[in-house]
């Protein structure tokens, strides 16, 4: 067996490397029995000529027993591919337009979808970089109205340290509070984001430092020496990779840390953060709730179901001493994978699809011109029929073509990928949050080439179709341009019917994509986002414990960042839009206390006078506040549009009085005095555009005894740039603060968009990409169908037919194609678009407005594709069309 | 003239340039001749099939071939059986004995 096996291969290998000394034996041998034949018949005493005759009569062909025995030799594929090969080059060089075009076009779709498998790759099916990870988990407390305070998945500082307490499901579990600090030393000054941690946080990631130490539990305990851990990228920009770094300091927001160690760039966590500092997590015994993010890792063995049951229920045994209301919140644990990209997943796989129809409609473009190239060779191939070669050998002639041209066209597109991703990191950064680099790694190359491989044999297959085969023979003798087309023009009509389908379906998607950007826009936020610096502070719990200490200095914040140059308005408040946390209470009216369920809940945002102008918000009624709101002042009230509506509905709200339950501590028998209503503004979305406006109660930061927090500057330049000045500012009142959140507001509001804006432009290229494609594909076909039936129409208009008629004639058959396309295009449509609507925002996935407007920029954009062929069948001369052949 | 020779059956040239090998190493001419003389001129060896069926006894390794010098010093190339030929042959030949046994009983049954 082994032995045959040996044998057979033995004499591949030398058939195919020896190739003509194998040739010529060949040769010799058949020579050989030639002449022997031919002597037998000499001996017969036939004359030389007339033996030799015989001899190869019956021989038979020599070629065909040559190529008989050259198959035999079991190389025969392998060498014929080969040969098809350099054909296919050699065709292919003597057309550089066709070659061109077709390698563009596969370019683009498998280029394009190869950047975003490689997208796909790095941010669904990669695992985070770091050891086990789908032990790693992300933490959050979802309070009981389902939303999440400030929109981020957050724990509060007592759940967490409940957590760390008594549960048993983690190895490790960490509590941090990302940000960002200036750097003061060692060159210029830099603002970097990094994050202050605790104790375990490098427990969860596991990552080995490059250099010295990782953080521990000791670095956090009140009187350690301050001191610091960075990221390679710092070192190596800010250090230039010195191993002496380590001892050195790093003045971060003006405290003077110890570098201790140094973490290779594996760590993204949090996403590009250049430090760690320790920071002491427990919780504090103000007031002052804090909010951090938490980590943990699972414990081996543990599953993440497990470890949500057994916090869920070490948090519902903390929450039996609160009041009703206020149980009920969820604990909801992720994989960190799952909450860094999960909900990148549906944006992504909806960019695959568009993509995977950019290739369809790529595919069905290079088949129209194959076939038009095919029919053009029709010549050729009868001519090669003729000459013996059978049908599958064209079939792979074709096959070998147009898998080359895939090949090319995916070589051509793998440049894609590497600036493609680089474009779509760029433009969807909040989507996915940090997109690890794309690299072309094996499985991005395998992917791409299995696209081209399949793309190259779907596309190569369709010209086969229209060639009726039984007619080849026939086609040497006609020699009209179109004879026997009418089988490829109906291909060529089929294809087209599928690109335009195609190209509806993406115009669809991206149609209400851009309707779901265009209704955000036209939302109104109720207040102007546009130079408004937001900066958030966190207040040392141990020195600022009480309200008089936090007032004090929220005042000389507000004071003295008014006077800064660039700034026009400064206000502090509870709450900044999209941004910061509200507290939420009952409110009765006029005296009612607060009771039962038919009370109103309502945002509570104390601010300072300038907040309005501030953020630009719309009086709507009365009174905005004024300085002499102040604290010997009656106490006053603003409430806004959808208070006012749910507890005043049809009246003016204005000289009513709110009622107040008072805090626990107030002594019995004095009622604080109640606000009254002097103003109503417009509703501000103060959650984000998702969440319909809530009703919210202002009151005058100055006649109450907590100070806001937040605080809030217009400015006159850009908002950022003040962001330098507001931190020295602060920093001179009390080095000890540090700076916890300081953005431009507008930044923060386009970002509640900005998924849907990139979707929407990513969608709309391709469906323009699309468009174009299709509406050539359509031109190409009429032009060639017009070109086709020159004579007929020379004909007719010999015959009388008018201008008009012929005109009507060629648009009819082209829009049929187009009616055919919208209409199956339609039915797909209203299929696959269901699947965008995560992506929609107040826009019907199946928008008769939407649908109704891609019909009519198909039927448009078709129509003149089919007119300008239809105005030149007009032009045509009856005689010379007469005279065609 | 009508003629009277067979077309081979499907399959059976193998077997029958196994059988001519048995006896000595033969070129592809010779190889034509021995069958047609064997076969008292009844069968008709399509030549131009001949050479691609020892080609692919060759590849199988069932035949080996060699250069040599013909009887009128002219060179050839010597088709020789080999041991894996020779089991081939065996076993070819059984098979096809107990074919023909078959055939030809059902043939007699009417």
């Amino acid at each position: 067996m082994l032995a045959e096996h040996w044998a057979d291969l033995r004499y591949r290998l030398r058939a195919l490397f020896r190739r003509s000394d194998v040739e010529h034996e060949l040769d010799q041998e058949l020579a050989f029995h030639l002449a022997h034949a031919t002597e037998q018949y000499l001996a017969q005493g036939l004359d030389p000529a007339e033996a030799r005759r015989r001899a190869r009569l019956e021989f038979g062909t020599v070629d065909n027993t040559k190529e008989e025995s050259r198959d035999r030799r079991g190389t025969a594929l392998l060498e014929a591919t080969l040969g098809d090969l350099r054909y296919a080059l050699r065709g292919l060089l003597t057309h550089p337009i066709f070659t061109a075009g077709v390698v563009v076009a596969l370019a683009l779709g498998i280029g394009a979808n190869t950047a975003v498998f490689g997208l796909i790759e790095s941010v669904l099916l990669k695992p985070l970089p770091y050891p086990h990870p789908d032990q790693i988990v992300s933490l959050a407390l979802i309070d009981p109205r389902g939303q999440v305070p400030g929109g981020g998945p957050i724990v509060t500082d007592r759940a967490f340290a409940m957590w760390q307490r008594d549960s048993r499901s983690f190895a490790a579990l960490a509590a941090l509070s990302g940000g960002s600090a200036v750097l003061t030393d060692a060159g210029d000054v830099e603002e970097v984001s990094g994050a202050e941690v605790s104790g375990d946080f490098f427990s969860v990631f596991r990552v080995t430092p490059l250099l010295g130490r990782t953080l521990s539990a000791a670095d956090t305990r009140a009187g350690a020496p301050p001191v610091v851990v960075i990221s390679q990228a710092l070192w190596e920009r800010r250090f230039g990779r010195d191993p002496r770094t380590l001892g050195r300091t790093a003045t971060l927001d003006g405290v003077k840390r110890e570098i201790v160690g140094i973490m290779p760039s594996g760590l993204q966590y949090p996403s590009a953060a250049d430090y760690w500092i320790p920071r002491d997590v427990s919780p504090g015994t103000g007031n002052i709730v804090a909010f951090f993010t938490a980590v943990g890792r699972l414990a081996p063995g543990r599953t993440l179901a497990e470890a949500t049951a057994e916090l869920q229920a070490i948090q519902a045994r903390a929450e039996s001493a609160l009041p009703p209301r206020a149980r009920g919140a969820r604990v909801e644990m992720l994989t960190l994978h799952e909450r860094l990209f999960g909900s990148a997943r549906g944006p992504l796989l909806t960019l695959l699809g568009a993509v995977a129809f950019v290739l369809l409609i790529a595919c069905t473009t290079t088949a129209n011109l194959f076939i038009a190239r095919a029919a053009a060779r029709r010549r050729e191939f009868a001519i090669r029929t003729s000459l013996g070669a059978g049908r599958g050998r064209l079939i792979r002639q074709l096959l070998v073509e147009s898998v080359l041209l895939a090949a090319l066209g995916a070589l051509a597109g793998l440049a894609f990928p590497v600036w493609g991703t680089r474009v779509l990191t760029a433009v969807i950064p909040s989507t996915v949050g940090h997109v690890p680099a794309t690299s072309l790694d094996a499985w991005v190359l395998l992917f791409a080439g299995v696209v081209a491989l399949l793309t190259g044999v779907a596309f190569g297959l369709t010209p086969l179709a229209s060639l009726s085969w039984s007619n080849l023979s026939g086609v040497m003798k006609a020699s009209a341009p179109g004879a026997g087309g009418g089988n490829q023009g109906r291909a060529r009509q089929g294809l087209v019917v599928v690109q335009l389908a195609a190209a509806v379906v993406l115009l669809a998607g991206a149609g209400l994509l851009i309707r779901s950007v265009a209704a955000f826009v036209a939302l109104d936020p109720g207040f102007n986002p546009r130079h408004v610096l937001a900066v958030l502070v966190d207040l040392p719990r141990t020195r600022y414990a009480n309200d008089r200490a936090r007032s004090t200095f929220y005042d000389q914040l507000l004071q003295e960042t008014r006077a800064l140059p660039g700034v026009v308005v400064a206000a502090e408040a509870d709450a900044v839009p999209l941004f910061g946390f509200s507290m939420i209470t009952r409110f009765g009216v006029d005296g009612a206390a607060p009771v039962g369920e038919h009370v109103e809940e309502a945002a509570v945002n104390r601010v300072t006078p300038g907040y309005l102008a501030a953020l630009g918000l719309t009086l709507k009624q009365g009174r905005w506040f004024t300085p002499a709101d102040a604290p010997g002042a009656p106490r006053v009230a603003v409430i806004n549009e959808a208070m006012a509506e749910a507890r005043f509905p049809g009246t003016s709200p204005i000289g009513h009085r709110l009622f107040i339950r008072p805090p626990p501590d107030t002594k019995p028998g004095t009622l604080p005095d109640q606000p009254l209503i002097v103003g109503v503004v417009g509703n501000v979305r103060q959650v984000g555009d998702q969440i319909e406006p809530i009703p919210e109660a202002f009151f005058a930061a100055a006649q109450d005894s907590a100070a806001a927090q937040a605080l809030t500057l217009r400015t006159s330049g850009p908002p950022l740039e003040l962001l330098a000045s507001v931190k020295r500012t602060i920093a001179t009142i009390d080095p000890s603060v540090a700076v916890w959140v300081g953005v431009d507001l507008s930044d923060v509001y386009a970002r509640t968009y900005a998924d849907r804006r990139v979707d929407a432009l990513l969608m709309s290229a391709f469906a323009l990409v699309a468009l174009v494609l299709s509406a050539l594909g359509l031109y190409a076909v009429m032009s060639y169908l017009v070109m086709q039936r020159t004579r007929e129409i020379g004909m007719r208009m010999a015959l009388g037919a008018s201008a008009g008629q012929v005109l009507r004639l060629v648009i009819r058959q082209g829009m049929t194609s187009t009616f055919l396309g919208l209409g199956l295009g339609l039915v797909g449509a209203f299929l696959l678009t269901r699947e965008l609507r995560a992506l929609l925002f107040r826009v019907s996935a199946t928008d008769p407005s939407v649908f109704a407007l891609v019909a009519v920029v198909l039927a448009v954009v078709a129509f003149g594709a089919c007119y300008l062929p239809a105005r030149r069948a007009t032009r045509v001369d009856p005689m010379t069309a007469l005279r065609w052949d | 003239m009508p003629d009277h020779r067979l077309d081979l059956p499907q399959g059976t040239l193998d077997l029958l340039i196994l059988k001519a090998l048995t006896l000595e190493p033969m070129h592809g001419w010779a190889i034509s001749e021995r069958l047609h003389q064997v076969s008292k001129a009844t069968l008709q060896v399509p030549q131009g099939s001949l050479y691609p069926a020892l080609h692919r006894l060759e590849r199988r390794g069932w035949i080996k071939a060699e250069w040599g010098t013909s009887d009128n010093n002219r060179k050839a190339k010597y088709y020789a059986l080999t041991a894996a030929g020779r089991r081939q042959l065996a076993s070819d030949a059984e098979a096809w004995a107990r074919l023909t046994a078959a055939v030809a009983l059902i043939l007699r049954m009417d």
